[in-house]
């Protein structure tokens, strides 16, 4: 099926950039933070694959230390998320009432910031370290995830197999976690897949600005901030790490939309 | 209509005060005085200096007074001054406002004209060559970071083939330029930042409208405007679209905080003088009256621009507006 | 020359990734002048399709794989897109099942029914809107001029059907199909419905092609009638010799569930009258919220100062359409719902109370079977925990575990090795079961079934309800059997309560209910019911 193509395609993108990011000493062809002078700012060639930067350090080893960096903040800050939201969200959609208005209520302040400048606030203001910028883009994303799952238990709550549920002397907690949660997380999961994405996104462009991961330790972001630097003279500083974002990100999307599409015609029974 | 409107403002309220909160909560996350970094870079600065601008930005008292002090003077539209060249914070935003505004207006509006199209004829030839080449756009569209896009795009059309400015919102000869001639420079030294800015939302409102147009053409009442003998196209632009796009209306306002957000990226690089430039700058800077009333009033324009599409919303679908008899 | 000749008919569906499904597999009949063909059959064998390969608006998915649809002379099936797009609307209408999807909500009424005036010739808008009042009278709507302005959902179920019937014979056409046109509608609404069917079909001199799976609407409505069984004709003939004397099994088999016939109710005068569950003048308004600020603008009352017993070993049927306020009350009974006022005593203690004190014994005692055998089941939970859900709660071991699933399922008669199996891969009766084996599993004393068989097949519903009296006899079970159709009631209960806007209106034994009605409503619901019996 032509949907299904897409998804396990992006599913295996994904299955590679994790193997990379994990054997990344065993794919990369050096030490990525090497600096070699003589080679500095020359582009594609036999000895450095992918062209070398300002302290000629080999791009393609960054790169492929880069993935270890966005993938570890991706999963952890979106983990993060969703353990957030979706607490607070069955919280809100179960009980409703006025843990309900002020959950929401919340979540509405929240989305009112642009993200990527509150983000870019918090970080200026307690520095930039890896656990901080997880922590941070876990505290700011948690929104949607919240509203999905207390959309659908608000919509489960009455069906008649949470009825039943009540009727046979079955407890709140065990209702939310055994019945609600499982029917109604196919959404955040979805979620969480394309939050991914727009995480490895935000980091790129939080280290593209110099407030994410900082050099030596490689990041795409932080290559491409190189890059701008060395605009018209290095494109291969600008192409390489685009295009693994690019490729990483995709792969994320393209297994996100398969999930939904596939969680979809189900309900349709 | 009016009570509705001034109701909706009024249950606003606890949201606003809720941004000021969190703004500057986050500011004063930090350990130490806001202070500092003005005053521990120059060694030249004495002690009593630092305790006088302590006292001046009240920073020896508590926080919930500080930020009571802040708040009363933000709802009248103080903001304070700027830590980095003393000037009142809210002229500084005032001058960057309109450029940004104008910016972001336009890809919306760049994205209305085109993503909707796109969408709405990818659902209706769906599986076509159109269908799939669109849909392969949408999702490179989608995973393409912006600013790489604008480098690209830089380096190829503006230092390559020079064809568009790279730098700035007016040439160095703005001045001399008529009226005409001035619009015209402006335009070209925006037609790549609007575009880069509007390319992700193209992305995905296109995307959006492809699955609403979709859902809708399987509904009974479709059926039943084609058992009327009513002709496809009637079908679709009469029946089909209006009903597609009443959904799109809120995922157009989700997009703009989006927009917002880029803002900060796309005229950093681009070197617009635009209220993103002026974020990024303060940030780095840390003048905090600058971020804190950044934050405030970005936040104010996202929730007056959800009010808007809720108000939209309220306006063109029926089943809102009117309730029901029974 | 008969008006609709169809001949050796056969669609298939082929969706992507899946092998082609025949669906209707060389089926012919006629429909003459003048004439109302009724084509009746079970869900899922072909007659929707049928009907919508005529007009040829298949879903996708659907293709037409041979034979001819010839109507007034020619064959549909081998127009143009175009020629067929003018035979529709003006030679052939069609009314669709359900009145609440569709019309376009965000469209006037009255526009929806001038566009297809419109369609095949504009008029002027003056004349056009006069022609579309004019309609409105005809299908008997109040008011033309007001809900010439409505939203759809401004308007109640039937009105909305009324209109769709408008729109369908705008254009005067000879022949009107209708697709189960009032299975989403109340019993009374129903047959409003059907009496303006037939008298439009008089003063228009149209044929009508009748689609139903109830066998009392086509004796009602119909003159001819085609069963349909997977995707076959198996009998066809006039209404009246059909129904006397029919000659293939599956007809029979339809007549027999339709009549309920074979039920035995058990009756065990000797016992003595024990009341088990009792409601003295309880009532339960819910407030209405309206517009973004939810503010309360008003109250619907749902139940109003009832009263009620059950019997111990008997069925209580309660009886109602929709908005009765019937599922209200048994889920007031059942404790989900606390009344505003009045009390419900469970064996002379209020429930309230029990639920505080002792609500393991409560559940213990009484226990609820829904409706909706697709949604009353966690869809991710497998067979047997779901059948052991209640009874896991007290904590008995493996072993007794093991015995009261057993035990439950033989009750139902299920199978254990399906205990691992999902409801999806479950059919509409089996869940039903398993609904039914869970609600055993704890041993109440009382079941509320909240209308148990309303979603299932005629069929089904005999299985379902046969297997009910006969726990009732074995278990010496109480009922309060809730439902709207008039059949399973008399079937199976004891007494019968009548709920009408939130009050029971009338409240006697069965016999004396169906045979001498006291109350103008019950009267007036006993006639609405298309009846198969003489």
């Amino acid at each position: 099926m032509h949907k299904n193509a897409l998804a396990i395609f992006g599913g295996l993108i994904v299955l590679i950039l994790v193997l990379v990011a994990i054997f990344a000493p065993y794919v990369a062809t050096g030490d990525p933070t090497a600096i070699d002078i003589k080679d500095a700012l020359s582009g594609p060639s036999p000895r450095h694959i992918l062209g070398t930067d300002q302290l000629g350090r080999d791009i393609f080893s960054r790169i492929i230390y880069g993935s270890r960096v966005s993938l570890s903040i991706g999963l952890v800050a979106v983990g993060l998320a969703a353990v957030i939201g979706v607490i607070l969200g069955s919280l809100a959609g179960y009980f409703g009432g006025r843990m309900d208005s002020v959950i929401m209520r919340f979540v509405d302040i929240m989305l009112c910031f642009p993200s990527f400048f509150l983000i870019l606030s918090v970080i200026a203001v307690i520095g930039p370290s890896i656990y901080n910028i997880m922590i941070i883009i876990g505290l700011t994303s948690w929104m949607g995830m919240a509203r999905l799952i207390r959309a659908e238990i608000l919509s489960l709550k009455e069906r008649e197999f949470v009825l039943a549920a009540k009727v046979l002397g079955v407890g709140h907690w065990k209702i939310i976690i055994r019945h609600l949660i499982p029917n109604g997380i196919g959404p955040v999961l979805v979620s969480f897949v394309l939050g991914v994405a727009g995480a490895v996104l935000v980091e790129a462009g939080l280290s593209f600005l110099g407030l994410g991961v900082q050099p030596p330790m490689p990041s795409w972001g932080n290559i491409l901030m190189e890059g701008k630097a060395a605009l018209g003279v290095a494109w291969w500083l600008i192409l390489f790490p685009g295009l693994a974002i690019l490729v990483t990100v995709l792969g994320f999307n393209l297994l996100g939309e398969g999930l939904r599409d596939m969680l979809n015609p189900r309900l349709r029974r | 209509m009016i009570t509705f409107i001034i109701k909706r403002l009024l249950s606003l309220v606890p949201v606003f005060i809720g941004i000021t909160i969190v703004s500057f909560a986050v500011i004063h996350l930090a350990p130490g005085q806001p202070t500092d970094l003005m005053t521990q870079l120059n060694p030249k600065v004495s002690l009593e200096a630092r305790e006088k601008l302590i006292k001046l930005y009240n920073l020896d008292k508590p926080v919930y007074v500080q930020y009571v002090d802040w708040l009363s003077r933000l709802v009248r539209f103080d903001f304070g001054k700027s830590f980095i060249d003393g000037r009142p914070v809210i002229k500084k935003i005032l001058g960057r406002l309109p450029i940004t505004i104008l910016i972001n207006v336009c890809s919306m509006a760049l994205i209305f004209l085109v993503a909707i199209p796109i969408g709405v004829i990818s659902a209706v030839k769906r599986g076509s060559l159109f269908d799939r080449s669109m849909t392969l756009f949408v999702f490179i569209g989608f995973a393409a970071p912006g600013f790489w896009l604008a480098l690209i795009l830089m380096s190829i059309f503006g230092v390559q083939l020079g064809w568009f400015p790279v730098v700035g919102i007016k040439s160095l000869d703005f001045e001399y330029l008529s009226l005409i001639g001035k619009i015209l420079d402006l335009g070209h030294h925006l037609v790549i930042p609007i575009l880069v800015s509007a390319f992700g939302g193209l992305a995905g409102i296109s995307r959006y409208m492809r699955q609403s147009m979709l859902n809708v053409i399987h509904e009974d009442y479709i059926r039943t405007a084609r058992a009327k003998g009513l002709s496809e196209r009637e079908v679709i632009y009469k029946h089909a679209l209006r009903n597609a796009l009443l959904p799109i209306i809120t995922i157009l306002g989700l997009s703009i905080p989006g927009l917002i957000g880029g803002s900060v990226i796309f005229e950093t690089i681009f070197s617009i003088p635009g209220m993103g430039q002026l974020l990024y700058q303060s940030v780095m800077a840390r003048d905090y009256p600058t971020v804190m009333a950044g934050l405030v009033i970005g936040a104010i324009l996202i929730l007056l621009a959800n009010l808007i599409a809720d108000i939209a919303y309220f306006y063109v679908d029926p089943r809102i507006r009117i309730g029901r008899r029974h | 020359m008969n008006l609709l000749e169809v001949d050796n008919l056969v669609i298939d569906f082929k969706l992507i990734g899946s092998s082609a499904v025949k669906v209707v597999n060389g089926i012919d009949f006629t429909v003459g002048e003048d004439e109302v063909v009724g084509l009746v059959g079970k869900s899922g064998c072909g007659k929707t399709v049928t009907a919508l390969s005529v007009m040829r608006l298949l879903p996708p998915g659907g293709r037409i794989r041979a034979g001819k649809i010839i109507f007034q002379g020619t064959d549909l099936l081998k127009l143009s897109a175009a020629d067929m797009r003018q035979a529709r609307g003006k030679r052939i209408g069609m009314v669709f099942q359900e009145p609440f999807t569709s019309l376009n909500p965000i469209m006037r009424v009255g526009e929806q029914v001038r566009e297809a005036i419109n369609v095949h010739g504009r008029l002027d808008s003056r004349v056009s809107k006069k022609k579309v009042l004019e309609l409105l009278d005809r299908v008997k709507i109040a008011a033309g001029p007001k809900v010439f302005y409505d939203y759809p959902h401004q308007l109640s179920g039937g009105q909305r059907q009324r209109i769709v019937m408008a729109m369908a014979i705008a254009l005067n056409p000879k022949l009107i199909i209708c697709d189960e046109p009032t299975t989403a509608l109340d019993v009374t609404i129903q047959s409003e419905i059907l009496k303006l069917l037939l008298e439009l079909k008089k003063e228009l001199k149209m044929s009508i092609l009748f689609i139903t799976h109830d066998l009392g609407i086509v004796q009602e409505i119909a003159e001819k009638v085609l069963v349909m069984k997977d995707g076959q004709i198996v009998e066809r003939g006039l209404v009246g010799e059909i129904l006397a004397r029919p000659s293939h099994s599956y007809t029979r088999e339809l007549l027999e569930a339709a009549l309920k016939k074979g039920i035995e109710l058990s009756d065990r005068a000797e016992q003595k009258r024990k009341i088990v569950i009792e409601a003295k003048n309880i009532s339960k308004s819910f407030s209405i919220e309206r517009g973004l600020t939810r503010k309360r603008v008003g109250w619907i009352p749902a139940v109003t100062s009832v009263n009620l017993k059950l019997e111990k070993g008997k069925t209580l049927g309660l009886v109602g359409e929709s908005g009765s306020g019937k599922t209200t009350l048994a889920r007031m009974l059942i404790g989900l719902i606390k009344p505003d006022n009045g009390e419900i005593l469970l064996e002379g203690v209020p429930l309230e109370k029990a639920l505080e004190d002792k609500p393991r014994s409560v559940r213990a005692m009484m226990q609820i079977v829904f409706q909706d055998p697709y949604s009353s089941l966690d869809p991710r939970m497998r067979m047997k925990d779901i059948v052991l859900e209640g009874a896991r709660l007290s904590g008995p071991a493996r072993i007794e575990e093991e015995n009261v699933f057993k035990r439950s399922l033989e009750m139902v008669n299920l199978t254990y090795s399906d205990g691992l199996k999902y409801p999806h891969q479950f059919s509409g009766g089996e869940r039903q079961r398993i609904a039914l084996a869970r609600a055993l599993a704890v041993n109440p004393q009382c079941l509320i079934l909240d209308e148990p068989v309303s979603s299932l097949d005629v069929s089904t519903q005999m299985e379902i309800l046969k297997l009910l009296t006969q726990l009732q006899a074995k278990l010496g079970l109480t009922y309060l059997l809730v439902a709207h159709d008039l059949s399973v009631v008399k079937s199976m209960s004891h007494f019968v309560s009548v709920m009408y806007k939130g009050e029971i209106v009338e409240s006697s034994p069965t016999e004396q209910i169906f045979h001498s009605p006291q109350h103008p409503y019950t009267r007036l619901l006993l006639e609405s019911v298309p009846r198969l019996e003489r």
